[in-house]
């Protein structure tokens, strides 16, 4: 408990680890494509030790990461069949490009967990608002995370449904076509709550912004976090 | 009257993956054609019960049922003997006709079904005042239909054991008195959860009252729903 408690009191404020995500970004698109591969190695292994220190369920930190990271594989894998094929770069060029490409992607989806992920929506959203991002894109954001929450929800119903009164293995196309008019149904319904949610929206008042009551303050350790990191970054970026 | 226990839980506790404890340590035995009813308020673990039983989710615990331990290995066989009717009945039918839903799990072929499983299918209807809409679009029910064709769709498969998650939810009154006298008139094991106190008293032979994931109480129907305080006690 009183490790719980620790690691709570190093909860960062959203704006500092919004800034934190949005410097790692720029660190992976500004780095040159030659930059030696310690780099953003040494970057990706910092926010490994870094998540799994301070979160508070570090294995679940750790599946979340190995399960985001499996999806980079099938897209590292196209890019290789791709280059290989089209480029007329030697092979040990390829495979160093690539290296980049798949060290790159991992330290974005490490930041994204440690830095974006690991906030409360609600909390993100308000401080996306105190950092005076345009209403438009919060609205999307907010809206958009809603949406997918009753997609998702609405899609694990349904097939749970269908999994209970499956009892015999059917044909692969007609299996297919059954997916199909789940998926097709999942997203009907889906856009009818969302009109019933915005029908709601309208009636309690909705005049196109949303108003964010939570005000968050920069304590000394946001700063010093924010600091440390951007320094880091900086002297990865000129070392 | 019951007869033998066809389903045993032994010690079943189920974690949902934010770590929320939704059961915990749950025992308890059914006989053939009792009807239990499963009460308690929400987020009691009610219907993550259901899922338990019908082997749609997994947790920690023994259950079996006529004899077979629920498990990975033999989820068909299990499915094949209990049929799981949602609350929601918009979770349940993913076809685009009543017909083609109804008949979906006798794994009749989608585009030429059988007469035979036609007739069936008809028949249940019949069965459930529900024959009218045999050709309807399943989207255009209201949700009295939707629950009688969900019903349906289930009972054709003729379980032994019929697991009904709030049954009368959302029915207007009539609606309510219609679908309890046509359930207590089904002779089989069943297994429901309800908020309805009346529905409960009227249909079930044993009550099992579920609070914060824990068996609280487990009696005759009679006596569990006379006592007040106990309920009160318990958000009911």
């Amino acid at each position: 408990m009183k490790d719980l408690v620790s690691r709570a009191s190093l909860r960062l404020d959203p704006r500092t680890g919004l800034l934190c995500f949005l410097a790692v970004l720029a660190f992976v698109v500004l780095l040159p494509a030659e930059a030696p591969l310690w780099k953003s190695a040494g970057l990706f292994f910092l926010l490994l030790a870094g998540g799994f220190a301070f979160s508070p369920q570090p294995v679940k930190f750790l599946n979340l990461l190995k399960k985001i990271a499996l999806i980079l594989i099938p897209f590292i894998f196209f890019l290789l069949i791709v280059s290989l094929l089209f480029s007329k770069e030697p092979a040990s060029r390829v495979f160093f490009y690539l290296a980049q490409v798949g060290l790159r992607s991992l330290v974005v989806v490490a930041a994204d967990l440690v830095f974006i992920l690991s906030q409360r929506t609600e909390d993100l959203l308000a401080a996306m608002n105190q950092t005076k991002v345009p209403a438009v894109f919060i609205q999307l954001l907010n809206s958009g995370l809603r949406y997918s929450n009753i997609f998702t929800r609405e899609a694990t119903s349904s097939f749970r449904a269908k999994l209970a009164r499956d009892r015999c293995r059917r044909p692969f196309f007609e299996r297919l076509k059954i997916t199909g008019l789940i998926i097709e149904k999942i997203f009907w319904r889906a856009i009818e709550r969302s009109q019933r949610i915005y029908a709601a929206m309208l009636s309690r008042g909705y005049d196109g912004h949303f108003y964010f009551h939570r005000q968050f303050r920069l304590r000394l350790l946001d700063a010093v976090v924010l600091v440390s990191f951007l320094a880091l970054l900086l002297a990865l970026t000129l070392v | 009257m019951p007869g033998a226990e066809i389903i045993e839980v032994n010690n079943l506790s189920y974690r949902f993956p934010d770590g929320t404890q939704a059961l915990h340590q749950v025992s308890l035995r059914v006989r053939e054609k009792e009807r239990v009813a499963v009460i308690g308020p929400n987020g009691a673990g009610k219907s993550t019960l259901l899922l338990l039983l019908d082997g749609l989710l997994a947790g920690e615990g023994r259950i079996k049922i006529l004899g077979t331990e629920v498990g990975r290995g033999n989820l068909t066989h299990i499915r094949s003997k209990v049929g799981l009717v949602f609350q929601d009945p918009d979770d349940q039918l993913f076809m685009p006709s009543v017909l083609d839903d109804v008949i979906y799990g006798l794994c009749a072929k989608i585009k030429s079904p059988d007469p035979e499983a036609i007739e069936k299918a008809r028949e249940i209807l019949r069965q459930l005042n529900a024959e009218a809409l045999l050709n309807r679009s399943t989207m255009s029910l209201s949700l009295g239909e939707k629950k009688k064709v969900a019903l349906a769709g289930v009972l054709i498969m003729e379980p032994e054991v019929l697991l009904l998650d709030e049954p009368t939810s959302g029915l207007d009154p009539a609606a309510r008195r219609w679908l309890i006298s046509y359930l207590s008139g089904l002779n089989r094991t069943m297994i429901f959860t309800t908020h309805n106190l009346e529905l409960a008293s009227r249909l079930a032979h044993r009550v099992i009252l579920l609070n914060a994931g824990r068996v609280v109480a487990d009696g005759p129907a009679a006596e569990i729903l006379s006592d007040e305080k106990l309920l009160l006690d318990n958000g009911l």
